[in-house]
C-alpha cells in the first residue's frame, strides 16, 4: 500500500525557541491561551454564545495544533517518556511534559475543558455525531439494524487495513494505536443494543488508561490516533485508528472519548478535583424525565438530575436544558459562610 | 583530436584518482565526510554468502536504544592482511579476517558498543578506536587487539548513566593524526545533574586530549568533516534541532542552523559545485540540505516520518543524488540540488540504517537494510529490484521503536575481490560476494515486492465492507420515525 505524507504544517521552524533548540514554546503558550478562552467561555457566557465561543476555540485548536504548527499532544506517553529522562536529559523531558502539565493543571484548576473545548479528536468525533443522531430519528429495530451493518462493515474495513499496514515484524510494538482502535470497534458490538450498560462499558477507559501507562513505561512506543494529524507524519498504525475513532462516532456518539481515551480517562479523574462542575439545580422530585438532557449530551454523561463527572467534557450543551448549570464550589462554599455568619 | 586531448587528459587524471582511492571502509559510512559512495565495483548483479560470523550465546537483554552490533563495521588492510572491526552489545570488539570471517581477537570494554569503530595509522601502527558505553574511548592495536589506551570522558558515580558516544573520524591536525570522538554523558545526582555533549579531540597515538568543548546539553550524531574554505569544519547535528559547525583546530563554532525537530541522523557532508553543504535529516521526517559556510537552508523535503539514516551521496548521470531512508519505510532517491523525490522504494519496516551506492555489473547501485529483515540491493536509477537477502528475526522480541540505530552495510575490496558485510539484528555478521549469474536472470526478476498477497484478500474484505456500510446508509434513507428512541 503506497501513501504519500503531505507537507501541510505552516510554520517548519520552532517560532519561541528554547534555549535556542527544536522546542517551541509557543505551541505552549496558545495551549495556554485557549485554555483560558475556554474558561472563560464556559463560566462567563451563557446559552448559543457559549456554544460559539467553544466551537471557536475547537477549530482555533484544530489550526494550530493541527495545520501552523508541528506539535505532537502525547500527554499520557509524553509524561512517563518525559519522568525517565528527567535529569538525564531535562530538555526532551520538559518537551514530553510541558502539554501534559498544562492540561492536568488546568483540568484542577477549571473542570475538564480540554476535552469538550480544544480537543482537535474530540471535535472530529463530536463532528461526527450527525450520523448517530440521523440514526435516532429511525425506529429502535431499525436503527439497531444499520447501526450494526454499519459496525460489521467498519470492522471488517479496519481488520482489513491493520492487517495490510502490519510490519513483518514487531506487529504489538508499532501497532498498538491499531489494536486500540479495532478494540474500540469490538466494544461497540456490546455497547450498540445494551444503551443501559452504557456506564459499565466506560469503565473500560481506565483498563484503557492503564495499559496505556503500562505499555509506556515499559518501553512500548505507543502510538496515539491523533500522531497523523498532529504530528504529520505518516504512521500506518495512527491512520488505521484514527479511522476506527471517527467511524465509531459515527455508531454511537462520541465513542473513542466515552469508552477508550486514555488521556480522557486521566483527565476525567482529575476533573473530580476541580471545583467547577455542572449540577443540576432542580431534585429528583422535580425532574420530568423528559430526555431533553440525555439528547444533547455528547457523552450520555447525565441521569435525570445526577452528572457523571468523569463522563462530562464540559461542553455546556445540557445547560441550555432545565436546572444544568456551571457551578463553582468554592464560591457556593464562601456564600454559604457569607449567608452562616448574617 | 584537440577538442579531446582535455578530455582525454581527465579521463586519465579521474581514473588516476578512483585507482589512488583505497576500496576499504575505514569508517561509518566509508569516509570522514560519510558520503557513503565506495569505489568498490562489483562485476555482475547476483551475489551469494561468503560467511558469517555469529555473536554465540547472548547474555544481556535489550535495553532502550541498543543494537546488536556497532552502527557499521569497519573494513581496513593490516600488515597485508584485510580486515574488519565491529562492536556489539555485549561490549566486545572484534577483530575479523574479512576473507573469511575468522576471529582472530576481541577486545572487551566496560559496556556496550553501539557507535561503529574508526581505523586509522598514527606513526606506522594501525590502530582501531572505539567509543563504549562505560563513558571511555578506547584505542587498540589493529593487528592484535591489544588495548593501547584508554581515555574515561566522566567518572564513574552510582548516578551515573549509559553514556552514548558517537562514531570517531581520524584525520590530521598540525602534522599529526587525531581522533575527533563525541560523548555524551549523564548523571542524575540530586540538584547538580550532569547533562552534556562534548566534541573531544585525542592525539591518536598516544590518547592525550588535544581540545574538549561542550556542545549540546543533548545527544549528538556522529561528526562528519569537511573542508570549508580551507578550514577543516568538524559537522555534527544534536537531538536539540541543532546542526553546527566547528572549526576542526580550535573547537569554534562557525554557524549553527536549528531544525523543525531533534536531528537524529548522522550529517553527511559534500561540496556541490562551489557550496559547501550539509545532507541531514530529523525526527519529523524533514531531510534538509544546509550551507556549511552560513548555516542557512538551502533546501528540504519532506519524508512521511522520522529519518535516522545518513544520506548517500553519488553522482548519477552528472546529476548529484542522494540517498536516504526513512521510518515511514521508503528509501527515497532524491536530487541533490533541486530535493525532488526522482523515486522511493517501500520496504515492510522503518529503515533507519544508512544507504551506500557501489556499482554493481556496471551500473551504480544502492544497498540498503530495512527492520523488515531484509538487505535490498536497487539499481540507483530507477529503484529496479537487483537482489534482496533475508536475514533471521531480532534477538530480542521487541525493541522501542526509533531507539535503537541498528547496523548499516559496508563494501570493501577483500584480496581484490569487493566484499558486502552486513551486520544483521539477529546476531550474524554476514559477508556475500558476487557470483557470475545474475539474480534477475535466474527468477525473472520480481520487481513488485508488495504484490505477494492474493487479489482475494486485497479486494475481497473492503468489498464486503463497502457493501454492508451501503446496506446500512441505504435503511438510514428510509422513512424516519418522528418518534425518539427515549420514547
Amino acid at each position: 500500500m503506497e501513501l504519500y505524507m503531505p507537507l501541510w504544517k505552516i510554520v517548519k521552524r520552532p517560532l519561541l525557541p528554547i534555549r535556542d533548540s527544536w522546542q517551541d514554546a509557543m505551541p505552549l503558550v496558545l495551549l495556554f491561551v485557549l485554555m483560558s478562552v475556554a474558561a472563560w467561555g464556559a463560566y462567563r457566557l451563557q446559552g448559543s454564545k457559549r456554544q460559539w465561543v467553544r466551537r471557536g476555540t475547537q477549530v482555533a485548536a484544530a489550526l494550530v495544533f493541527v495545520v501552523f504548527l508541528h506539535r505532537c499532544l502525547c500527554a499520557l506517553r509524553g509524561w512517563v517518556f518525559g519522568l525517565e529522562l528527567m535529569g538525564r536529559n531535562n530538555l526532551i523531558a520538559f518537551a514530553h511534559m510541558a502539554i501534559f502539565i498544562i492540561v492536568m493543571a488546568f483540568t484542577i484548576g477549571m473542570g475538564r475543558l480540554f476535552c469538550g473545548w480544544l480537543c482537535p479528536l474530540g471535535a472530529a468525533s463530536e463532528a461526527m455525531r450527525w450520523i448517530t443522531r440521523w440514526r435516532e430519528r429511525l425506529g429502535k429495530r431499525r436503527a439497531l439494524i444499520s447501526g450494526y451493518l454499519m459496525l460489521a462493515g467498519l470492522l471488517i474495513l479496519i481488520a482489513w487495513l491493520a492487517w495490510m499496514v502490519a510490519p513483518d515484524t514487531g506487529f504489538f510494538a508499532e501497532n498498538v494505536a491499531a489494536l486500540w482502535g479495532v478494540g474500540l470497534l469490538v466494544l461497540l458490538f456490546f455497547a450498540l443494543p445494551r444503551a443501559e450498560d452504557d456506564a459499565r462499558l466506560k469503565r473500560v477507559k481506565y483498563v484503557s488508561a492503564i495499559g496505556w501507562l503500562g505499555l509506556s513505561v515499559i518501553g512500548v512506543f505507543v502510538t496515539n490516533p491523533w500522531c497523523v494529524l498532529m504530528g504529520d507524519e505518516l504512521d500506518y498504525s495512527s491512520m488505521v485508528s484514527i479511522l476506527a475513532v471517527l467511524s465509531g462516532g459515527m455508531i454511537v456518539s462520541m465513542a473513542w472519548c466515552r469508552y477508550l481515551c486514555p488521556l480522557g480517562a486521566t483527565v476525567g479523574l482529575l476533573a473530580l478535583l476541580s471545583p467547577i462542575k455542572i449540577r443540576n439545580s432542580l431534585s429528583p422530585e422535580q425532574c420530568t424525565d423528559c430526555g431533553q438532557c440525555r439528547q444533547v449530551c455528547p457523552m450520555n454523561a447525565l441521569d435525570r438530575t445526577q452528572v457523571d463527572h468523569t463522563s462530562c467534557i464540559y461542553c455546556g450543551q445540557c445547560t441550555n436544558t432545565c436546572g444544568f448549570h456551571f457551578e463553582n464550589e468554592l464560591a457556593r462554599g464562601e456564600s454559604e459562610a457569607e449567608v452562616g455568619e448574617t | 583530436m584537440r577538442r579531446l586531448t582535455p578530455i582525454l587528459a581527465l579521463s586519465i587524471l579521474c581514473s588516476a584518482t578512483a585507482l589512488a582511492q583505497r576500496a576499504d571502509w575505514p569508517t561509518f559510512h566509508y569516509d570522514n565526510a560519510r558520503r557513503g559512495n565506495s569505489p568498490a565495483a562489483f562485476e555482475t548483479c547476483a551475489f551469494e554468502e561468503a560467511w558469517r560470523f555469529n555473536l554465540g550465546e547472548h547474555t544481556w537483554r535489550y535495553s532502550k536504544g541498543t543494537s546488536v552490533w556497532s552502527a557499521s563495521p569497519v573494513i581496513a588492510d593490516v600488515d597485508g592482511r584485510t580486515m574488519l572491526f565491529i562492536g556489539a552489545y555485549n561490549h566486545n570488539l572484534y577483530g575479523l579476517d574479512a576473507a573469511t570471517g575468522e576471529e582472530l581477537w576481541r577486545l572487551t570494554t566496560g559496556g556496550r558498543l553501539n557507535a561503529p569503530p574508526a581505523f586509522g595509522v598514527a606513526d606506522g601502527r594501525p590502530m582501531v578506536f572505539i567509543g563504549s558505553g562505560d563513558r571511555s574511548m578506547y584505542a587498540a592495536d589493529a593487528a592484535t587487539g591489544q588495548k593501547l589506551w584508554q581515555h574515561e570522558t566522566m567518572p564513574w558515580s552510582y548516578t551515573v548513566g549509559l553514556s552514548a558516544p558517537t562514531a570517531p573520524l581520524v584525520t590530521q591536525l598540525n602534522g599529526r593524526t587525531v581522533v575527533v570522538v563525541g560523548f555524551w554523558n549523564s548523571d542524575r545526582r540530586s540538584l547538580r545533574t550532569v547533562q552534556r555533549s562534548d566534541i573531544i579531540v585525542f592525539d591518536a597515538k598516544t590518547g592525550d586530549l588535544i581540545w574538549r568543548r561542550k556542545v549540546a546539553d543533548t545527544p549528538i550524531t556522529t561528526p562528519a568533516l569537511l573542508d570549508v574554505d580551507g578550514m577543516p569544519q568538524i559537522i555534527v547535528g544534536a537531538e536539540d534541532g541543532r546542526v553546527f559547525g566547528l572549526d576542526l583546530r580550535s573547537g569554534d563554532e562557525q554557524w549553527s542552523f536549528t531544525s523543525g525537530h531533534a536531528v537524529t541522523a548522522a550529517p553527511m557532508a559534500a561540496t556541490l559545485g562551489e557550496q559547501p553543504a550539509v545532507f541531514v535529516g530529523d525526527r519529523w521526517g524533514m531531510v534538509t540540505c544546509v550551507s556549511a559556510r552560513s548555516g542557512a537552508p538551502i533546501w528540504e523535503a519532506k519524508t512521511g516520518h522520522e529519518v535516522k539514516s545518513t544520506p548517500a551521496l553519488t553522482h548519477v548521470d552528472g546529476r548529484p543524488k542522494i540517498y536516504v531512508g526513512s521510518s515511514d519505510r521508503y528509501l527515497y532517491c532524491i536530487d541533490a540540488k533541486t530535493s525532488r523525490t526522482l523515486w522511493r522504494y517501500q520496504t515492510g519496516k522503518f529503515v533507519v540504517s544508512s544507504p551506500l551506492v557501489v556499482d554493481v555489473a556496471g551500473k551504480p547501485a544502492v544497498i540498503f537494510s530495512s527492520l523488515d529483515n531484509r538487505l535490498y540491493v536497487r539499481d540507483a536509477l530507477s529503484g529496479q529490484k537487483i537482489w534482496d537477502f533475508e536475514t533471521g528475526d531480532m534477538l530480542w522480541p521487541y525493541e522501542t521503536r526509533g531507539a535503537s540505530l541498528w547496523s548499516s552495510p559496508a563494501v570493501a575490496d577483500v584480496n581484490g575481490d569487493p566484499l558486502l558485510f552486513f551486520g544483521s539484528y539477529d546476531g550474524n555478521l554476514y559477508a556475500f560476494k558476487a557470483v557470475p549469474k545474475c539474480y534477475a536472470e535466474e527468477t525473472g526478476a520480481d520487481t513488485q515486492d508488495g504484490s505477494r498477497r492474493s487479489a482475494l484478500l486485497l479486494y475481497g474484505p473492503p468489498a464486503l465492507s463497502l457493501g454492508l456500510l451501503l446496506a446500512s446508509f441505504l435503511i438510514l434513507l428510509g422513512r424516519r420515525e418522528e418518534t425518539r428512541p427515549e420514547d
